[in-house]
Parts: C-alpha cells; structure tokens; sequence
C-alpha cells in the first residue's frame, strides 16, 4: 500500500512539469526615458518564477517601444524631428537596434482623380505624391540623428480600411508608392538604415471584408514590399477554435460579417501581408484573440500566422480617458508574448513594440 | 509470495502505461516545440528563418505560395539592406510641404478618428472659433468596449491653428439616449436628434450641452499658443 502511494507521489511529480506553471511577478509601470520628451519609455522587467527550474522557457523582457503617430499634419519641420527623434533614440540604446514606427495618414480618399488620404483629425486631403514627400522627409530627419551605424528602421507607411474609397486602385496606388519610396532610399544612400513597407490600419468595424479584400489584392498587384495589418482582431474568438467562427457581424447585412478566415486572409493570408496587431485591452482580450486566429492558422491552413509585434494607443489615450483600452507598450506586448508562447503550436518571438500618438498631442 | 507477486503485477503494467503516457505527453508537449528565435537578428532575417521554418510545416498549398512569395520579399529585404551606397552622397533636403485647409460646416458619415470600439460617428460640425481654434464636433454614440456601449455621445476636439496643440473631450447624453446626430446648426449651437426622436442642444463656443437655445454658457477659454517651430522647411 504504502509502496503503491509513493509510486503516485512520483508519478504526481513527473506530470507537474507538463503544464509549464509560470507564476508572474507584479510588473512595474513603465519607466519614462527624459530624453525624448516622454515618448519612449523603457519596458518592464517582469521575472518568471519557475515551479520546475528545467521546464520553463526564457520569455524575453518586452523590447524599448517606439512612437508610432496618426498624423493630421505633412508640415516637414513637425515630421522631420519626430523622424530626428527617433534617430536620437535608437541611438541611445545600442542593445535594441532594429525598430519599428508608423506613420498613419488614416482614411484613403479620392479628390477627383487623386487618390490620397484624409489626414487623421479630419486634417484635410493630401494625395498620395505629398505623402510620399512627407515619409521621405520623416527618414531624412532619422538618417540624419541615427548615429549608431547597426541600427535599421522599419518604416510602416500607413492608411485605413474606413470609407468608400477602399478599393483596388487606391491598393495599387498605395504599393506604388512604397515601391518608389524604397528605390529612394537606395539612391540617396538610405537604404543600410531603413526599410519602408505598406501598412494599413485594418478594423472589422470599419470595412467589410470584401472592400478591405479588394484595396489588398490592387496592393498586392504591382507592390515589392510586404503589407502589415495594424488593425484590430474585434469580437474575434478568444480560444483556439478548430474551426471557422463569426468574430462580428452587424446590422448592415452578410457582407459585413467577419469570419476569422477574413480575418487570417487579410492580416496573413496573401503573399504580402502580416500582422502587428493592436493589443489596447488592458485585460488582455486582444492578445488572445490573435492567439485564437494563430491556431485556427495551425488546424485549418497547417501553419501558424507570423505575427511581428504588438501595438498599443497608450500615449494617445493620454490626453483623454479610454479607460480598459489604453494598454501599455509593454504590457501590450507581454500579453501578446504570454498567449502566443502558451501553445507550442503558435509559439515564436516577437520583434516589435510601438504605441500611438496623435502627432498635435506631443509636447 | 506467488499470490503477492501476482498482486503487484497489474499496479506495475499501470505504473508502466502511465510513465510511457507521461513521456509521450512530454514528447508533444516539448518535443514539437519550435526553437524561440531571440531578435538578436535583423528583421528581415528572422523573417526568412521564420518563412523557412513555416515552409517546413504542412501548409496548405495556397499558403505555401504565399509564404514563398513573402519569403521572396524578405531576401529582396535582406539584400536590400545589404548594398552598399557611395560615402559621398549628399544628404537630401528637407521637401516644404503645406498643410490642407481644414474643412469647414457640417459633414454627413463616420469616420476613422475613432476606432469602432471607441465610438460610432453619426455626424459631424467643424468650425473656426475662439481665437481661431478649429473645432470638430462629432456625434454619435459610444463603441463597444467602453463603459457604456451604445450611449449617445458628443465628443469635442479643439485644435490650435498650427495644429501644435490639441484637446478632446466627451459629452455623454443622458441615460437610455442612443446614438444621436446633429440635425441642424442654428446660430452658436447645434441641435442634436436621437433615434427616439429625442432632441438635444450643443453650445459650441461654451462647448457644453445645454437645455435650450437660450442658455448660454461662458465661452471656453482659448488654447494656450504653442512656441512657433523653427520652420525653415515650410515658408
């Protein structure tokens, strides 16, 4: 009998490793880096108490975030040194050097035959050329200040899936322009320091699928350079699915409806795309929806989604109250860290962390 | 001693079925495990490592496609990244480039200053007031992941001419008021209509609801004028 009980005992001791028990210190606030007027803050150090020293996984710190910014503005000087900024930054910290930041010029628009943006804020149209102007002068601002020659910028030039001028040709207009902005990071010398690609503020609410499909496949049909999803995963399933499920639906009819197919298909499912998601919910129902979507990759298109980092609003949020949706950088991050490395069957690194800000906002 | 031999047998082919569970367990649990890649690589190269990786896996065959078209993308990246430009090029200048005028009167729509789960926009007004401050007037209603979902709502952003400087502010109709919509402009304020048929009044330079067009509250004070840029870029 007693022999009996012992071998439980041990057997109890060898299953108690399996589920990889990780027990999460209280992490503290960010810490806030003087030196770039508050907008760069240096991540949490969370540390890991291990019930089973030999089982549990190193989970990296979170990564310095940068500012990433909706703009209602293509003034140079304003553009220029948040790119200066940036440079001085990543200089300053010679352990992090490849960065993300995003300029998002929001809402696609059309003035007669121009296509553009209306600036965020309803800020005003700007057609694409003048974007394009306002990207290149953001990287001179950087290349200038980037002293640290191993550091490289990823440059996510952005819109939105809002309106009705989400359609193919302003796609194509899109990746042309990154097209052109990359060759002119190469003739001026740039380009051993940034890397411009297309990115598009992708919501469920914002869009159908289908419009959001269509400006997606005018991107994919003459671009170079890959496409991020910083949109958003809304309603979406919070646990792995096996199968096909309703994230929203809406009063406007089936072709609003988002399964989390449309989700995979725009946020990874094309030969450009791949998402950096917004994680703003404190509670961190964000980070386990793109956990859902990952392993609904897994179970029913045989791999996981590559997803690149996390994205936060919680310096945007700072000028007013968003209450439960104004993450922070690092928490954002971990969040998405924690619910991705769960599961063997979607774990992988996360290189990106960075957070909005409307540009009017900064001191 | 036969007997208790015999007694013990079927507790140690349990013992041996369980302990091979457990390792098979442990086999799926970590043996499948993809090897965490530290970002100590550039992007692009951990992209292509990642692509390769996934490329191993059974995908399905538009997946893997597209994951060789991405993979693609990241070598045109890596290499890219890799060519080497002249030392002596000349730092490009600063392009001028002037803001559009900021729209003005009442526009019919939504639109993406908010994201979905934030609020709804019905409707909005923008304007010059207050020395010059552009304002913009949004109605609707809240957004799901706030405290109050469905909740008509007016929110006010008071912006500074140069746009250096900016407020936002929220104004929750009462209880029970879903979305509303502004439905007409008449003077100094805008009257608001719900669903219901409710009707509302918004005091724009006082920027407060009131209960009538013939109250008038204080009107707000100005944004404090930020220190111009040294804008040598923009004449």
């Amino acid at each position: 009998m007693l022999k009996s009980i012992i071998l439980r005992l041990g057997l109890l001791l060898l299953v108690l490793p399996l589920p990889l028990i990780t027990i999460h210190a209280e992490k503290a606030p960010p810490k806030i880096k003087s030196n770039t007027s508050n907008r760069a803050a240096v991540s949490s150090n969370p540390f890991f108490l291990p019930l089973v020293v030999n089982s549990v996984r190193v989970i990296e710190n979170p990564p310095l975030f940068t500012t990433s910014y909706y703009w209602d503005t293509i003034n140079a000087t304003v553009i220029s040194e948040e790119g200066r900024l940036l440079g001085e930054l990543m200089a300053g910290v010679p352990e992090d050097d490849y960065m993300v930041a995003i300029l998002d010029f929001c809402q696609p628009w059309k003035d007669g035959s121009n296509y553009g943006v209306y600036l965020c804020d309803l800020g005003g149209f700007v057609p694409i050329s003048q974007i394009e102007t306002a990207v290149k002068n953001f990287a001179i601002g950087y290349y200038t200040a980037s002293a640290d020659p191993s550091d490289f910028l990823t440059l996510v030039v952005g819109t939105n899936n809002y309106g009705r001028y989400v359609e193919y040709y302003h796609g194509i207009e899109w990746a042309g322009m990154v097209n052109r902005l990359n060759d002119w990071l190469v003739e001026v010398g740039f380009n051993n320091k940034i890397y411009i690609t297309g990115g598009n503020d992708m919501e469920l609410g914002f869009n159908s699928f289908f419009n959001t499909r269509d400006w997606i496949n005018g991107y994919n049909s003459i671009n170079k350079y890959p496409l991020y999803d910083f949109g958003d995963a809304q309603s979406c399933p919070t646990e792995r699915t096996y199968k096909d499920k309703i994230c929203t639906s809406t009063a406007y009819g089936d072709n609003y409806t988002w399964y989390m197919s449309y989700v995979r298909q725009i946020a990874f499912g094309t030969e450009s795309n791949y998402p950096l998601p917004l994680i703003y919910n404190t509670l961190g129902t964000n980070a386990k929806q793109w956990y859902s979507l990952s392993s609904f990759s897994v179970d029913l298109y045989g791999g996981k989604m590559e997803i690149l980092g996390a994205v936060t609003q919680w310096q945007a949020c700072q000028t007013r109250a968003c209450p439960g949706i104004d993450n922070e950088p690092a928490k954002g991050w971990q969040q998405l860290y924690d619910e991705l490395n769960k599961d063997p069957d979607t774990a992988q690194s996360l290189l990106w962390s960075t957070d909005f800000v409307h540009n009017s906002d900064i001191p | 001693m036969n007997s208790r031999s015999h007694s013990r047998r079927p507790i140690l082919v349990v013992a041996l079925l369980i302990t091979l569970l457990i390792a098979a367990g442990w086999m799926i649990r970590f043996g499948n495990t993809t090897p965490i890649q530290e970002p100590t690589l550039p992007p692009d190269q951990v992209s292509i490592a990642q692509l390769q990786n996934l490329l191993e896996t059974p995908v399905d065959p538009q997946t893997h496609q597209s994951l060789i078209e991405k993979l693609d993308m990241a070598i045109r990246a890596a290499t890219q990244r890799a060519l080497q430009s002249p030392t002596d090029l000349p730092t490009p200048e600063l392009s001028p480039l002037e803001d559009p005028s900021l729209p003005s009167g009442l526009v019919e729509g939504g639109t993406s200053d908010f994201h979905a789960w934030e609020a709804k926009i019905q409707n909005m007004w923008l304007g010059y007031v207050n020395n010059q401050e552009h304002v913009v007037i949004y109605a609707g209603e809240l957004g799901s992941e706030t405290d109050y979902p469905g909740r008509g709502v007016v929110f006010v952003l008071r912006r500074t001419p140069d746009k250096r400087a900016r407020t936002m502010n929220q104004y929750l109709l009462p209880e029970g008021t879903g979305p509303v919509r502004i439905s007409e402009v008449k003077g100094d304020y805008l009257v608001l209509t719900s669903n219901d048929g409710e009707t509302f009044y918004f005091d724009i330079p006082g920027q407060g609801l009131v209960s009538s067009l013939d109250e008038i509250l204080p009107t707000v004070t100005p944004m404090p004028t930020a220190t111009p840029w040294p804008d040598t870029a923009n004449p």
